[in-house]
């Protein structure tokens, strides 16, 4: 659909959370707790906090928790009982405060779990899901979004992106059938606007490397000794694929006691040593280099040559994260010019 | 600084190290770990009171195994771990050339395992003051209250593993958390999933951690790993008298029995 143009004024924002939350939905927005600001269930906007170039962990457990209950099952004398995961349980989601990147992540991640084959319970808490993002004022040393097709106020992957004017107004942008839906149904909040140049209204994001030098360089440097210098102080744990918005892995485990047993998605990461190996004790990517180097193609060969689109979004929370500084952007921009 | 990398310069030139394990600028405002293998790039070297990751852990990986010396920063922790990681055999002092820091940041020259004992024994441990702050209100709680602590404070966990990877004690090839056959610790991160795996780890490095706090500092949702560690090993020296990363030869607590060692728990 055509993108509607209006105006939303901050009183009219605290009033459209608390009619968010009142019919129902769960507001989930940028927390502040002990220092360490991540998505949080909200009453109002008072709790949110407005300053935060990106909450530490990505927006994606909304939709892919880090541990969810796939199915129950039983164990009889010749059969075993399936319980699916009831998923018109699931709740109305609206993400709100989230970044242009953390909207873009959603692109990718969904790509993940819905070619080829779909996945009904990722699809099912998707399609609950809204997104109503806000375009970044600030960003910091380790935001590349415009390396990465994205922007500070980028649309993709929004259903509404709010982009503040002044202090007390928005500019909103209604950008699909579900941002329309809330619109809809807050019609007296929103005030009618032109199209606004939101450019001098968001942060400037330098671009350190192209799509296009990425992935020619990338054609030739599978067995490159680039990665081994890359991934030398690279410690080999999770955390940069766990905070990423794009990152889909995961790993089936099931639970006993007695007959009775629950399955469980939890998230995985090309990381870990354990993600290859094999039955028989062989690992295809046996040093953490060659793991950093799946990580890399994955996200940057793979993905686009498979769906069209980058597996990252330039958020930079796997660098913020990192506890040995491996910087995706830094190794990037080395590829390019390398 | 001059003389750390006057150090490092020379033992690279003279070949009797391959690798110098220290520190570099990092991106934005980070410093990160670094190998040095030619005596020219030792000007990249730096340190300063930023440089607080645990580097001993990389003596264990692959660039350090291939080489045939290696030197390495060391700050108090750092040799701590060092020291540590001969008491349990998975280094040799041959190999290794500690250049001594101080808590001060002054080099302390090179340090063979005798002198590192020495330096580890005279070097003050820090303890932040909010470190000590929640250590006190912890021990004020009854053991109901500890555990509901715990529970609570591990219920970020998304076992990302950062905690064990960062740490140089954790050093197995092969975790507990990654035996399935039986499986011991639920791998999903969920509440008795979490409480599981950092009870076990904490109870696999009691009398062993230095305290280097490389845990907590790894740990993307900030859970004080450090402080569980921190009150074990108060634990393990009270008990029995034993403080890891003081000797380079094997004095584990919890793997050794001495005529001296309580047995009040016998009843």
């Amino acid at each position: 659909m055509e993108i509607i143009n209006k105006i939303l004024d901050k009183s009219s924002l605290t009033v459209l959370v608390e009619k968010l939350n009142a019919s129902g939905k769960e507001v989930y927005a940028p927390v502040n707790k002990k220092g360490i600001t991540e998505f949080e269930k909200v009453a109002n906007l008072q709790e949110m906090d407005f300053d935060c170039i990106a909450t530490k962990q990505s927006a994606k457990s909304l939709v892919f928790p880090k541990v969810e209950k796939l199915m129950n099952f039983e164990k009889t004398f010749d059969d075993v009982i399936v319980k699916n995961v009831d998923i018109t349980a699931f709740p109305e989601v609206i993400a709100f405060g989230t970044r242009p990147c953390d909207a873009a992540g959603f692109i990718p991640l969904d790509a993940i779990f819905t070619t080829d084959n779909v996945d009904e319970i990722f699809k099912a808490r998707m399609d609950k899901l809204t997104i109503i993002s806000i375009s970044c004022k600030k960003a910091d040393d380790f935001c590349f979004c415009t390396s990465v097709n994205g922007g500070p106020g980028n649309t993709s992957g929004s259903d509404i992106l709010l982009t503040e004017m002044s202090p007390n107004e928005y500019y909103a942008e209604i950008i699909t059938e579900k941002g329309k839906s809330i619109l809809d149904a807050n019609a007296a909040l929103f005030k009618d606007s032109a199209v606004v140049d939101k450019t001098p209204l968001v942060a400037k994001i330098e671009q350190q490397f192209t799509e296009e030098v990425i992935n020619e360089k990338l054609k030739t440097l599978f067995e490159s000794d680039i990665w081994d210098t890359q991934a030398m102080r690279c410690v080999g744990c999770g955390a940069c694929a766990f905070v990423c918005p794009a990152c889909g892995c995961f790993d089936i485990q099931d639970e006993t006691k007695g007959k009775d047993g629950v399955r469980h998605r939890c998230w995985d990461s090309c990381g870990f040593k354990l993600f290859t190996l094999h039955t028989s004790g062989h690992n295809p990517r046996e040093k953490q280099a060659q793991r950093w180097r799946q990580r890399i193609y994955h996200k940057f060969s793979y993905q686009p040559e498979q769906q069209k689109q980058f597996g990252c979004v330039g958020c930079g929370r796997c660098s913020r994260a990192c506890p040995s500084d491996m910087n995706i952007a830094e190794h990037l921009t080395q590829i390019a010019k390398g | 600084m001059e003389e750390i990398k006057k150090i490092a310069r020379e033992l690279l030139a003279e070949n009797k190290v391959q690798v110098v394990l220290g520190f570099e600028k990092g991106t934005a405002n980070k410093v990160r770990p670094a190998f040095f293998t030619k005596a020219e790039d030792i000007d990249k070297l730096i340190y300063n009171e930023a440089c607080i990751h645990n580097i001993a852990l990389y003596l264990k990986k692959d660039t350090c195994q291939h080489a045939k010396g290696v030197a390495i920063t060391a700050t108090p922790n750092v040799v701590r771990s060092i020291l540590q990681l001969s008491a349990e055999n998975q280094i040799t002092e041959e190999k290794i050339h500690i250049i001594g820091i101080t808590h001060e940041g002054k080099c302390a020259g090179i340090l063979d395992f005798k002198a590192a004992e020495e330096f580890s024994k005279t070097q003050p441990k820090g303890l932040k003051p909010e470190d000590k702050a929640l250590i006190e209100k912890i021990q004020a709680m009854s053991l109901e209250e500890r555990f509901d602590y715990w529970v609570e404070a591990f219920s970020p966990c998304i076992k990302c593993y950062a905690c064990r990877a960062s740490c140089p004690m954790c050093y197995c090839g092969k975790c507990n958390v990654e035996t399935n056959n039986p499986q011991w610790i639920p791998v999903a991160s969920h509440k008795y999933g979490n409480v599981e795996w950092h009870m076990m780890r904490a109870m696999h490095l009691a009398g062993r951690c230095i305290n280097c706090g490389e845990c907590n500092r790894s740990c993307p949702v900030d859970i004080p790993l450090n402080i569980l560690s921190y009150m074990l090993s108060d634990f393990v020296l009270d008990e029995f008298d034993s403080e890891a990363g003081l000797n380079s030869v094997f004095t584990s607590a919890l793997s050794a029995y001495t005529v001296v060692d309580k047995e009040n728990f016998i009843k």
